[in-house]
């Protein structure tokens, strides 16, 4: 993550800013797959993830105007935007599952066996354990790449706090994957 | 009081290596081997979470669609931005055009000399009779003075045809 070009990332949004949906869709396709792999780790469905991951795209792009560099990358921005939309998709997702519980479930079960061979589906399974706001931190930390001190930003936590979330998820994973 | 995971956790974001930990904190030294077990499977799994290209152009050229029409929408918004104070600053301008060509005719009709100041001044008129006769015997007497000149001038004239006639008579007696 930390290869996106700095100075060229400022040039492109200031382009954006300004309406150049050229220099907004280079922004794209810098930056869609570490926001793909972020909601797709939280929600666990492709299909979902892309959805909610072009949902954050459209948002940014709204507000780009509004978008200040204060010393955080642009990268943050999309994943406060990102993380906002997913816990949108899970709250409304828990509302439906106490409606249908069972239509759901076995929806799911389809879904499920069919991502089973797709990538990353290892790596979801062993975060299936965690509960969501140690997922987000580990994601956000060694999957993301981000600092503690932006990951505490984004999830509103102070960095000690982020830090004892990260450290006991990973004990968790310890034990999931020496179990493996 | 931070447990080894986050001592490990701390160091690293300061920049230390496994390495340097390990020798900086020897008691960390088997904590260490299992916590980079985990950071290698999350790391390495997550660089495995990729989207196919065909997706992303999907997705891409769907949103590339909603942003261009999204940029039109701000580039007409922009149009509109500049041309309100653009419509202002021509009004503006017109009105100050407008106000100083009338303030202008109005001072130059006010200063214009009318025809009767004329009149007046080219032939002041006393009110008495005898004045404007001694004026009109006047400019007779001038008038006369002048057409006397005249004729003496044409008298000179009338001498000179005389002898151009008389070289002319001379010159065809000796022709002929």
């Amino acid at each position: 993550m930390r290869d996106i070009n700095v100075v060229e990332t400022k040039e492109l949004i200031s382009r954006a800013k300004n309406g150049d949906s050229i220099a907004f869709g280079k922004l794209y396709e810098l930056y869609f797959v570490p926001v793909f792999r972020y909601v797709y780790i939280r929600v666990g469905k492709r299909v979902v993830a892309e959805d909610i991951a072009s949902e954050v795209f459209l948002k940014a792009f709204g507000a780009i105007g509004q978008y200040e560099d204060r010393g955080q990358p642009l990268l943050a921005y999309l994943y406060t935007i990102a993380r906002n939309a997913t816990i949108d998709y899970l709250r409304k997702k828990r509302e439906v599952r106490i409606d249908n519980v069972g239509e759901i479930e076995s929806q799911e079960k389809i879904e499920d066996s069919v991502q089973s061979r797709e990538d990353g589906q290892i790596l979801i399974r062993a975060m299936n354990v965690l509960s969501d706001e140690a997922r987000e931190a580990l994601t956000l930390k060694y999957i993301s790449g981000l600092k503690n001190a932006e990951i505490a930003k984004i999830m509103g936590k102070s960095e000690v706090n982020v830090r004892k979330i990260q450290s006991r998820a990973i004990k968790i994973m310890k034990v999931t994957i020496n179990e493996r | 009081m931070k447990d080894d995971d986050e001592k490990i956790i701390a160091l690293l974001e300061n920049g230390y290596t496994y390495g340097e930990i390990a020798q900086k904190v020897p008691t960390l030294k088997g904590q260490i081997q299992e916590f980079a077990n985990v950071i290698d499977f999350l790391t390495l799994n997550g660089a495995n979470i990729k989207i196919g290209k065909e997706k992303l152009a999907a997705v891409l050229e769907k949103t590339d669609q909603y942003v261009t029409e999204k940029g039109n929408d701000r580039y007409s918004l922009q149009k509109m931005k500049y041309a309100i104070p653009l419509f202002a600053i021509l009004l503006l301008v017109i009105g100050v055009f407008a106000y100083f060509s009338y303030s202008g005719k109005k001072s130059a009709l006010s200063n214009a000399p009318s025809a009767s100041s004329t009149l007046s001044q080219e032939a002041p008129v006393t009110g008495n009779p005898d004045d404007v006769a001694i004026a009109i015997d006047k400019i007779a007497l001038d008038e006369q003075k002048t057409v006397s000149a005249e004729d003496s001038d044409t008298s000179s004239i009338s001498a000179d045809e005389t002898d151009i006639t008389d070289v002319e008579g001379s010159v065809n007696e000796n022709d002929f």
